[in-house]
């Protein structure tokens, strides 16, 4: 038996000076009474224990390493449920008002028989398909039997052992939380928390370490029934559960990761890159606190030094794990998180565990399968049963549906093939190298804008407007300074705008809607592409300044929605003049205006006074001209109009 | 018109599966299989034997269990939506059943709701079908169950005939196959209508290999004149002929039944 020490891989941690709310916030994580002040690391996944600290720094030791399953239940947006013609919320005749879209084969009324959504099957062949998954030409339903008040048949039919699809990969990008502002006492800690909930892919664009991505495999991909709500409601000290049975039936894809994620920022990302890509894809919504994707995890940890045997882990007790076989040795059980609604949530309780499962791997008393679920307030997670009191859940063959062949009647194509080249759009990476190969422009921006397929056409008619536009003038500007400028028009300000009117209508000031990024709908945007790219070819071939076309894009954003900016700018006398006989004729006028005669004796006398001078004019110039006179070009025509006046003065 | 009755069958064989022709079949019974054997050839169609070894006795034994698995696995599962939320009575203070400690309030309302409410006969059913779905016997029951079900599907489907028009060759199979519907005579009201227990397993052989294979059966009633004498204390003259074919065969039975019929 080969033993490794670990004191080789000593880390040294700088203390905060704060020393003790340092440890308070690890005595806040750790649900036993940190005997052992352990730290988990959100980035490495790995738990560390705290060896030995002076006033200046510390000694930490790692110990475990926190391996992580996902499992993800997302709602797909088709219009009926799976086996009725029940309304989903994705139909126009919808009602919210609780039991008031259930159809009676969502209530399991006797004498209902369940008739298979075509669009359902369709939008899950094409999220399975951009998943990398391989997908199985026949694939069955089955039943699994539980009993609770939501669930009306008894039973929710899934597709356990023959899924649609199998062996899958997604690839991530890290998970960057947003930078934290210092921290200030108590208030700037829950500000510190708040701004752990947004999904930073986007916001943090321009950092270096973006393009680091990493792999996770993916097991299967099922189909399968969603149930009824239950909201408990408390009352004169008695609890009722109340049950809307809208939500029963719809479809949900299961989708099983490999436990191939070591870290709580890589469990986040993959949950964020997974939501981007199905809302990319428009087969599901991806609203995590709406419910439309829901997060289970299975977090385990494993000792990382080769002492093994010092930690009992009884991990033969799971050999029912279907990934026995990845898992590194000495594993602890996984114990199941279910219900995890935000990406913070996700972080929070696979820390938890992480720490908690280690607390007690180093007492000797290893933790052992068990299912909980995750209290937001409290930040820890509450056992609901323990592996004794697992579900026998009876798994039984559909018997009133056909194995779900992908034929002709249900694809509407001969082949799968043709399917997929039918319907399966440009995936969200392929569309980023090819903005930026093909239009040069950069990672940050190409990121933006494939985070929509409405946008990425936007970006694309605002581009060849533009090009078309510059060619009516004879204008020749180089296509990636085209594309550029509008993809840098289209990301700050016209992105910025949207935002803003919309943060306007809905009164609020988060930063990052939870909604997920409703203000890139590009419906609602007040400009469309064909003016953008008609205001950023008049930026380029300076018929208008920038600062000129930013005010410009405000008016055209809130005040004329229809005009095009040339006519908006001629209007309010927004152009640049570039005529150089005007330009001139604006000097003279300042040069030799009575006020600015003082000034004019101090340029000739020459010397320091030349700079200074110069730069008086050039003001009092561009005051005169309203801030339309081209910068460059008036400055030539300065220098010109002083030199007639005043030759040789240097 | 006994020309035009000549035209009904014409082309038609009728198979008798010789695992059905079991000893026990009483005398009135084995002769109106006859009677409708012969009535049969007389509107054209030609009746042959199939053989035990295409049919397999051992098979159709078997579908008997394999029935009751299935059928207990199917019932209890479709009838877990009767929970009383909603549908179906309600039922306060769960109070009559024992102190379970592995229940909460609910699930013990749940169980009293259907403990109340469910028949005898069907609580054993959905007891029997949950323990055999349960996942330590699942694969010794239900898939042993499952596996029979196939068997016996095939077998039929291959002594049926195989058209022209889905390649098959013209020689071998039948079209359809009789069979009694019974092999006892019905209980009598003295027997409070339900049979004894070997009965009820001589009757269900005739008909569950059918359900089991989803194919189409009717059953007519026929006249008998032949009683046997002794062992029955009663005068029986009906009994039931059953007339099964493969899927979609539905015309083709309905003809075989309008020729029974009209036996007089």
């Amino acid at each position: 038996m080969i033993r490794f020490v670990c004191s080789s891989l000593t880390i040294k941690k700088r203390l905060s000076t704060n020393k003790s709310s340092y440890f308070n916030h690890i005595r806040k994580k750790t649900s036993s009474a940190t005997e052992y002040n352990l730290v988990y690391n959100r980035d490495s996944g790995i738990v560390s224990k705290l060896i030995s600290h002076d006033d200046t720094s510390a000694q930490w030791k790692p110990l475990f390493r926190s391996v992580i399953g996902i499992e993800i239940h997302a709602q797909l947006k088709v219009p009926t449920k799976l086996f009725s013609s029940g309304p989903t919320k994705h139909h126009s005749s919808y009602k919210s008002e609780a039991n008031s879209s259930a159809s009676l084969h969502d209530i399991a009324y006797p004498g209902t028989l369940p008739l298979l959504s075509r669009s359902s099957v369709r939008n899950a062949v094409i999220s399975a398909t951009a998943l990398n998954c391989t997908i199985q030409e026949t694939s069955r339903f089955e039943r699994k039997h539980y009993n609770y008040p939501d669930l009306p048949f008894g039973y929710q039919v899934t597709q356990q052992r023959w899924p649609l699809a199998k062996e899958g990969r997604l690839i991530c990008r890290r998970y960057i939380p947003p930078p934290l502002k210092k921290s200030k006492g108590k208030r700037s800690r829950r500000t510190k928390e708040k701004m752990d909930d947004s999904s930073s892919i986007i916001t943090n664009a321009t950092n270096d370490d973006l393009s680091t991505f990493f792999e996770v495999g993916i097991d299967r991909i099922q189909l399968e029934q969603d149930t009824g709500k239950t909201t408990a409601v408390s009352s004169d000290g008695s609890t009722r559960y109340l049950i809307d049975f809208n939500r029963a039936g719809s479809t949900l894809i299961e989708i099983v990761f490999k436990p191939q994620i070591y870290a709580a920022h890589e469990a986040a990302s993959v949950v964020s890159t997974l939501q981007s890509l199905l809302r990319y894809l428009g087969t599901c919504d991806g609203k995590m606190e709406e419910g439309s994707l829901r997060c289970d995890l299975n977090v385990s940890v494993c000792p990382i030094s080769g002492d093994v045997d010092n930690y009992v882990s009884g991990r033969d007790d799971d050999i029912d794990n279907p990934f026995h076989a990845y898992l590194p040795k000495g594993i602890g059980q996984r114990v199941e998180v279910k219900n995890l609604n935000s990406l913070k949530q996700i972080i929070h309780s696979t820390e938890y565990e992480a720490l908690r499962q280690s607390t007690f791997m180093l007492n000797g008393h290893p933790t052992k399968r068990e299912t909980r679920t995750f209290d937001p307030k409290s930040g820890r997670t509450i056992k609901i049963r323990d592996k004794d009191g697992a579900v026998d859940y009876r798994f039984m063959p559909e018997p009133d549906l056909p194995p779900l062949r992908l034929d002709k009647h249900i694809l509407g194509t001969n082949t799968l093939q043709e399917f997929l080249d039918e319907n399966l759009p440009e995936l969200p990476e392929q569309a980023i190298r090819r903005l930026m190969n093909n239009n040069g422009i950069s990672e940050a921006s190409a990121l933006i804008i494939t985070s929509d397929r409405s946008l990425i056409k936007f970006f694309e008619d605002a581009v060849s407007t533009c090009i078309h536009e510059l060619e009516q003038r004879d204008k020749v500007v180089d296509q990636k300074v085209i594309s550029t400028a509008i993809a840098n028009w289209l990301c700050n300000d016209l992105l910025a705008l949207s935002k803003e009117s919309i943060e306007k209508e809905k009164g609020s000031n988060r930063e990052h809607d939870n909604e997920g990024n409703s203000y890139y709908l590009v419906e609602n945007f007040n400009v469309d592409a064909l003016r953008l790219g008609c205001l950023v070819s008049l930026v380029l071939d300076q018929t208008v300044s920038t600062t000129q076309a930013k005010k410009l894009l405000s008016v055209m954003y809130h005040k004329d929605k229809e005009s095009l900016p040339l006519d908006i700018a001629e209007r309010n006398g927004w152009r640049l003049i570039t005529d150089m006989e005007t330009l001139k004729f604006i000097c003279q006028k300042v040069i030799f205006d009575a006020k600015n005669e003082k000034q004019l004796q101090q340029y000739k006398m020459g010397g320091k006074h030349v700079q200074k001078m110069t730069k008086y004019f050039t003001g009092k110039i561009m005051a005169e001209s309203g801030g339309n006179a081209h910068p460059e070009l008036m400055a030539n025509a300065l220098r010109e109009v002083l030199d007639e006046v005043a030759p040789g003065v240097v | 018109d006994e020309e035009e009755s000549k035209k009904i069958l014409d082309n038609i064989r009728v198979g008798i599966p010789a695992a059905f022709s079991i000893e026990e079949c009483p005398a009135e019974i084995q002769h109106a299989w006859n009677l409708v054997i012969n009535q049969l050839e007389k509107f054209g169609a030609t009746v042959k034997i199939i053989p035990e070894t295409t049919i397999s006795p051992s098979c159709v034994k078997m579908t008997l269990p394999a029935y009751y698995v299935l059928s207990c696995s199917e019932a209890s599962s479709n009838l877990a939506r009767y929970d009383g939320i909603r549908f179906g009575s309600s039922v306060d203070h769960p109070n009559i059943l024992p102190d379970d400690g592995n229940l909460n309030y609910r699930e013990k309302n749940t169980a009293r709701i259907r403990s109340k409410n469910f028949g005898s006969e069907v609580q054993r059913r959905i007891l029997a079908g949950t323990a055999v779905l349960s996942s330590d016997r699942f694969h010794t029951y239900y898939e042993s169950a499952a596996a029979v079900r196939a068997q016996i599907t095939k077998e039929f489907n291959d002594a049926f005939r195989i058209s022209k028009e889905r390649g098959g060759d013209d020689d071998e199979g039948v079209d359809l196959m009789l069979i009694p519907t019974a092999l006892t005579n019905p209980p009598t009201l003295s027997q409070n209508g339900s049979p004894g227990n070997t009965e009820a397993f001589l009757n269900d052989v005739m008909t569950i290999p059918i359900s089991l294979s989803g194919l189409p059966s009717i059953s007519v009633p026929v006249r008998s004149n032949n009683l046997s004498s002794g062992g029955t204390d009663y005068k029986h003259s009906v009994v039931g002929m059953q007339i099964f074919g493969p899927r979609l065969s539905e015309e083709t039975i309905m003809r075989a039944a309008h020729a029974v019929e009209s036996l007089k």
